[in-house]
């Protein structure tokens, strides 16, 4: 009897559990229902686009003014000509046009303009003339082309254009077709500094491959600091070089010094590999005496290749060149004098895509002078080494679904980085859809090489204001 | 005593049952929904508008080509707006079998590059919205376990309303989600509401079909709501429009292709 009731009150109180959890959840369900009201006066919908052509648009303009300051905070005061404190007050504005001349063909016309009011605030009177000519005002055509397939398998490019090569996004191995813009080294990144050249560029599509070939008709140099500037200062040399002078000789652009590079690039899954030659200009140049000093150019050949894989979460990249034939000054005595050697430039990194909207990047960089002579100079007349290793490291990361943007990159000079390096750490936010703000410090590490040593006192922090339109 | 035991199996046994014949026919209607025809091939624009607690709204313009064949989805898409990013694009070949790694791509089109990246996790969010890249794609059916818990009217059709579980953690740790509960619109075996909870912080996102269309016999939600919750309180929500649709065009299918991804579809 007593077994009976205590069997009933077990019953009864698996019914009531029952009961009680279905209510429970229930409940839970109708508040998650509720929500989905909540939701439709949260925030009334906009209306949703109509139906239009807006992809069918012959011709879009666009562009952007930007405002860019920095405060030098290290360089020393008092001194002619003036880099301490402001710095720089450069507008710019940049316009865009793209083109669509029917399905397959498509243009684009794009050029800036620059001002940079500090030259006129501190006093112009200060600066060497070359200067003001390099960092005042400039106005200049970037990309201007045409492109489109001319059959089902090949493409056509022309016109002042970039084309990227190699794997590495912060040194430069085979990507070389393009010159950069080097006048302020360290304070952007590295493809921001590249500048566009005419080119016809043909490419040929099968499968997984691509087939480039490309004439490059342009013969254009790397923009470099003039002596006197902040990234070029006098201290760099052991004599007074801005009385030296010295004739520039570079190549014009005409059919006989038409450059030419080809590429093979394969993709296959999670699998790519490149071969890259070339035979261009060397952009540093040589200095020949020959009764007066000449700076030459002459041409170099490069051929060489990248791999990358994609292994879980990260991609593992290589990227190599040999260069042949490459012409360096170097001192004999109180000579100038030249001599030649290959070099071979070895570059392996990886990357980190396993946090979310974070990305991490290593790179390690050997260039080797395989015709290594005691005394051979860089561009800047600095003592290079047979080995010059360079390291890269950059963290990029977005917050606030991608409305806040935070990178920091370093770069590091020799075996332990006993040559110097910059670190670059700058902060961006978009305010609105068309207007972002970037906070941004560099801070340059002195060391054992020349250059880098002279530039050191260039640390800075920096603002950049961008609207576009 | 044999009365009450007999209650009481018998009780277990419609109980048992009835979930079980539950399960089976949600695991079926959720099949249904899976092999919903979604078209060979799709063109749209799509319009993203991110808005933040405090009202403040970013959008996002985009043009996207989608091919569908048995082992990989296709897909690229470009940037229109805002100008910041114009011109950038995703080339992504998300492939069927679970096995084999997704692939993605990043053209940058001022520095005119094309970027091999780390395809992006299913948990991870969709450019910055609501969505994560697993929302954009289709529910992996072997992954969940399904419970019809009620139907309910939405927007004046009846609807199924079904719990998918996650059947292990290696599933949460894949999308993001403990748990989902799906809308399914009985007629057309569409999912137009659904909450998914999420592993991290208590969260809950709810999704809201607000537009339906029919486009050559295919639906396609035109009008979409994604609110990030954390108990009432809205985080974040995104709303998606996608308009300019078409499916199963006469396209050139080497466009969702590296020569694509540098040339703009």
């Amino acid at each position: 009897m007593e077994f009976k009731q205590n069997s009933k009150l077990f019953l009864s109180k698996i019914i009531i559990v029952l009961l009680l959890s279905m209510s429970v959840f229930g409940n839970e369900l109708n508040e998650i229902l509720n929500q989905f009201d909540n939701n439709q006066t949260y925030n009334s919908p906009d209306k949703a686009p109509q139906e239009n052509k807006e992809n069918d648009a012959r011709l879009v303009i666009d562009g952007e003014i930007q405002l860019y300051t920095s405060y030098s905070y290290s360089h020393p005061s008092n001194m002619e000509p003036d880099y301490a404190k402001l710095s720089h007050i450069k507008s710019r504005l940049d316009l865009n046009a793209d083109i669509n001349f029917n399905q397959n063909w498509k243009g684009k016309l794009e050029g800036y303009a620059f001002y940079d009011a500090i030259y006129n605030i501190k006093g112009q009177d200060q600066y060497p003339q070359d200067v003001l000519d390099d960092y005042e005002k400039e106005a200049e055509l970037e990309n201007v082309y045409i492109k489109g397939a001319l059959t089902t398998n090949l493409d056509l490019k022309i016109g002042r254009q970039l084309v990227r090569w190699g794997k590495s996004d912060n040194l430069v191995v085979t990507d070389i077709l393009n010159p950069y813009d080097l006048r302020e080294p360290g304070t952007f990144d590295l493809d921001e500094f590249k500048l566009p050249v005419t080119m016809t560029k043909f490419d040929y599509y099968f499968n997984a491959w691509n087939l480039s070939l490309i004439a490059i008709n342009e013969v254009r140099f790397d923009k470099e600091p003039p002596i006197g500037s902040e990234y070029n200062p006098l201290s760099l040399y052991s004599v007074p070089i801005h009385t030296v002078n010295i004739s520039d000789n570079k190549p014009s652009s005409n059919l006989e010094n038409t450059q030419w590079a080809a590429s093979v690039q394969h993709s296959s899954h999670n699998f790519d590999f490149s071969l890259y030659s070339a035979d261009v200009f060397d952009k540093k140049g040589t200095l020949e005496n020959n009764g007066t000093l000449q700076r030459e150019y002459d041409r170099i050949f490069m051929f060489g290749g990248d791999i990358s894989l994609v292994v879980d979460k990260w991609i593992l990249f290589a990227e190599t060149a040999y260069f042949s034939d490459m012409k360096y000054n170097n001192i004999s005595g109180s000579n100038i004098e030249i001599s030649e050697s290959d070099r071979l430039d070895i570059l392996g990194g990886i990357e980190y895509h396993g946090f979310e909207d974070v990305l991490i990047t290593f790179e390690a960089l050997d260039r080797h002078l395989l015709d290594y002579k005691q005394g051979m100079l860089d561009a800047y007349f600095q003592e290079i080494k047979k080995n010059q290793i360079e390291y890269a490291f950059r963290l990029d990361a977005d917050f606030l679904h991608q409305t806040l943007h935070f990178h920091y990159f370093t770069k590091y000079f020799g075996k332990k980085g006993e040559e110097g390096g910059v670190h670059r750490g700058w902060i961006k936010y978009d305010v609105t859809d068309s207007f972002d703000i970037t906070l941004g410090i560099i801070n340059y590490i002195g060391g054992d090489n020349n250059y880098i040593e002279a530039i050191k006192d260039n640390d800075r922090v920096y603002t950049v204001l961008k609207y576009r339109f | 005593m044999k009365n009450v035991l007999l209650k009481f199996l018998i009780l277990l046994s419609i109980l048992v049952s009835s979930v079980f014949s539950d399960n089976i026919n949600a695991r079926k209607i959720m099949e249904k929904v899976n092999s919903r025809y979604e078209g060979q091939n799709q063109i749209s624009n799509m319009e993203m508008i991110l808005i933040n607690k405090s009202s403040q709204k970013k959008v996002r313009k985009l043009r996207t080509l989608k091919q569908i064949t048995d082992n990989v989805t296709k897909s690229i898409l470009f940037f229109n707006y805002p100008l910041d990013v114009k011109g950038s694009g995703f080339l992504t070949y998300d492939y069927s079998d679970m096995v084999i790694d997704d692939e993605q791509w990043l053209y940058l089109p001022a520095l005119q590059k094309t970027k091999r990246i780390v395809s992006s996790e299913r948990s991870k969010s969709f450019m910055g919205s609501d969505f994560t890249y697993g929302d954009m794609k289709k529910h992996e059916i072997n992954n969940y376990t399904y419970k019809i818990l009620k139907s309910l009217k939405v927007n004046g059709h009846d609807t199924w309303v079904i719990e998918a579980l996650p059947i292990n953690h290696k599933v949460i740790e894949e999308t993001g989600y403990t748990k989902s509960i799906l809308f399914v619109q009985k007629d057309i075996y569409f999912i137009v509401r659904a909450v998914y909870f999420l592993k991290e912080g208590k969260k809950r996102k709810y999704l809201d079909i607000q537009e339906l269309k029919q486009i050559k016999n295919i639906w396609i939600a035109t009008r979409t709501t994604m609110t990030t919750q954390q108990g009432r309180k809205k985080l974040h929500q995104t709303i998606l429009n996608q308009y300019n649709v078409k499916f199963d065009q006469d396209i050139d299918t080497s466009l969702l292709s590296l020569r694509g991804l540098k040339n703009g579809i």
